[in-house]
This record gives structure tokens, sequence and C-alpha cells, in this order.
């Protein structure tokens, strides 16, 4: 047992530095237009309307995001609603007629 | 639209008489908009854009009815059975946001892209632009029957069509304004589709980077709701920038020139000066 602090304290001075996950964006499309970008760790999820009066702003468990277009706003969330993750919900995304194209990891 | 688009942008200037005079528009337009808003101007119109008055029009015309229509550097500004002064404060975020920029003016054009004022008293979605929007929700949750203003969708004729409601833009009694005077909920709006649609790709990226760096920063931001993406990051900091962010959060150019200078700048190159540095003429 008494070594076990050492064996620790060797494991940590060797074990590689736990790379710092990115943060997927992703931009999605109907048509021409920019209608909503995601970001898949959880946050906020927000309107093309004006901020709450009351000024809350839900949060969503698995992705945060905002909305580009207020037609959309309606179905967009729907969908999201019916997701179990951030890949299931772009999925449901393209299959209901969405481009979904990545911005890559951010810093 | 192009001829009228060329005829109302300013003309080409540079350095920075650019910002003063894309700000400014022409002189016919400043002593037009002084008029109808029925405000008082201390020697001069240019001298009351130099403090940065309010878009909220203290003492507005009455109501006119029927539809009531301008195109202003591109961007059409519609309503009906509303007070012309409304038209004004619309026109005049206008002029204040792409005065400088015919880039912008020229996607913003393109895309079609109009602000509908919606009626004091009567529901967005009862306007033809926003009746696609009945029965449903906003994407946070909030049933658009009871939401005055929208960042923008496709109407009839490939309208991209901006709502922004009267008692916003006007100060009416009863007072029936959600986020009172000093909040411009047209301004706000409005930004978020520069963003979307007048911006190209690298500035849209750099908003993006500017949020990013202003994330692992720990801000401060405006308020928790320019916290929440980039877009209200831009959005936020837009209405800070021109002082409009009164009662919601942090205001005006001073604060974000000292707490975030990275956007600051960026909205410089944007719009311009703000008016609160702008020298008087």
């Amino acid at each position: 047992m008494r070594r076990l602090p050492l064996l620790l304290a060797a494991f940590a001075c060797h074990a590689p530095e736990p790379a710092v996950p990115p943060i997927a964006t992703y931009e999605v499309y109907a048509g021409a237009d920019l209608v909503l970008t995601v970001r898949a760790e959880p946050g906020p999820l927000t309107s093309t309307a004006p901020p709450p009066p009351d000024g809350h702003v839900p949060s969503h468990p698995f992705l945060s995001a905002g909305a580009h277009d207020a037609a959309s706003e309606s179905q967009l969330r729907a969908i999201l609603d019916q997701s179990t993750d951030v890949e299931d919900f772009l999925a449901r995304l393209t299959a209901a007629g969405f481009r979904v194209e990545r911005l890559g990891a951010m810093p | 639209m192009h001829q009228d688009r060329r005829t109302r942008a300013p003309e080409a200037a540079t350095g920075a008489d650019r910002s003063a005079q894309g700000r400014l528009g022409n002189a016919a337009l400043q002593e037009r908009l002084g008029q109808q808003a029925g405000e008082q101007t201390a020697s001069s119109g240019d001298e009351a854009w130099t403090r940065g008055r309010p878009l909220k029009v203290a003492n507005p015309a009455p109501t006119q009815p029927g539809r009531q229509e301008r195109t202003v550097l591109g961007v059409r500004i519609l309503g009906t059975d509303v007070s012309p002064s409304a038209l004004d404060a619309c026109e005049r975020f206008v002029t204040l946001t792409l005065g400088t920029r015919p880039d912008v003016q020229e996607r913003l054009a393109d895309a079609g892209v109009a602000l509908v004022i919606v009626p004091r008293g009567r529901p967005m979605t009862e306007l033809p632009e926003f009746s696609a929007l009945r029965g449903g929700t906003t994407f946070d949750g909030r049933p658009w029957e009871q939401v005055r203003g929208a960042g923008g969708m496709r109407a009839s004729g490939g309208m991209w069509a901006i709502a922004v409601p009267e008692e916003n833009l006007v100060q009416v009694e009863p007072d029936n304004d959600s986020y009172g005077s000093g909040y411009s909920i047209g301004l706000h709006e409005f930004a978020h589709t520069i963003q979307s649609k007048g911006l190209g790709r690298a500035e849209r990226r750099e908003i993006t980077a500017l949020y990013e760096a202003r994330r692992a920063a720990g801000g401060p931001w405006t308020e928790a709701y320019g916290a929440s993406n980039d877009q209200e990051y831009f959005a936020q900091a837009t209405n800070c920038f021109f002082g409009e962010n009164g009662r919601v959060g942090n205001n005006g150019a001073e604060w974000l020139r000292t707490n975030d200078r990275p956007m600051f700048d960026f909205l410089v190159r944007l719009y311009g000066a703000p008016p609160e540095a702008q020298p008087a003429r």
C-alpha cells in the first residue's frame, strides 16, 4: 500500500495529457438560407425572436444552438426534441432535407 | 432597387471621413428624420447624431392609415397602419449600421431584406409576412403568438422579412413595450440579419472566433444573454455599441471599448466610429 502513491505519481507523470475535446460546430441550411448554428456541448438555445423579457434562456443537455430563420424554428425544435444526441439530431436534420455543414473544430 | 440603392448610398470616401459620411447619410435625410421625429436638436441634425440620440421616437407622428413603404440603402421598410415615425426609426438604424459598407448593403438587397413593422396591439402572426408562424414555437420554446419581433424569415415574393414592433420604435400611450425605452428590438433583430445575410463568410468566421476568445477569457459580457452564442454575442454587442442595450445589460460604446476591445474594433470596422466618438461637424 505504501507504494501506491508512488505508483500513482509515476503514472501521472507518464500518462498522456488528456486531450481537450474540440467543440464541433455545425451550420444548418435550408436551401441557401442559414437556419441554425449548433455547438456540440450543453448550453443555451436561442431564437431569432427578441431576448425573452424575463431573461430566461433554456439550456439543453447535449447541445447549444442558435436559430437564424424564424420560419424553421418550430420544426427544428420538434426535431431536437425527438433526438437522443448530437449525431442523431444532425442525422434527423439531414433526413428532413436540411443541409448540415461542419465548421471544423474550434480552438 | 439597384437604382434606388445607388442613389441612397453614401458617396465614396476614404479614411475618417468615410464613417462619418456613411453614418450621416445626406443632409436632407438628416433634416427630414429630425423633423419627422419631432425632436429638438441643439443646433443641427448632425449634432444630434453625434450624441447617440435614442432610436425610439419620443413624440411620434400620428398613426397613418394604410400601407407605407420606403427603401433605404437597399433595405425595404414596410408598415401598415403605423406611425410614420416608426419608419423613421427603422431608417435611422439601417443608416447607422449599413452606411459605411456598400458590400453589406448589396448582400442584404440581394437577399430581399425587409423590415416589417408590427402595429402596436396587433399580434405579429396576424401579419401576412409572419402568418406561417401561427401555432408554432420559437426554438427556445415560446409560442410565436406571444412574441413581438423576429430576426427574419422567408415571406412571399422572396422577401426576407424581419419583424419589428411599433411600440419599441415609437413612444406611445399606454406604453406596452415589454422592453421599455433604451433597448432596441429592431436593432437587435437587424444585427442578426446583418450577420447571417450581410457579412461574408470570413467576417462571420471572425465573429465566431471573437466569441470563442471571449469565452476562453471568461467574459465580461454585455449580459448573460450575450454569452449564449456568437449570434447573440454579436447582436447584443451591436446594441451596446449604439447605446441601445439599456435595462438589459451593460450599455454604451465606451463600455465595449473598455471591456471587449476586440469586438469593439470589429464593430468600428463594420459600422464606423460609434456615435459618442463622432466629432461634431
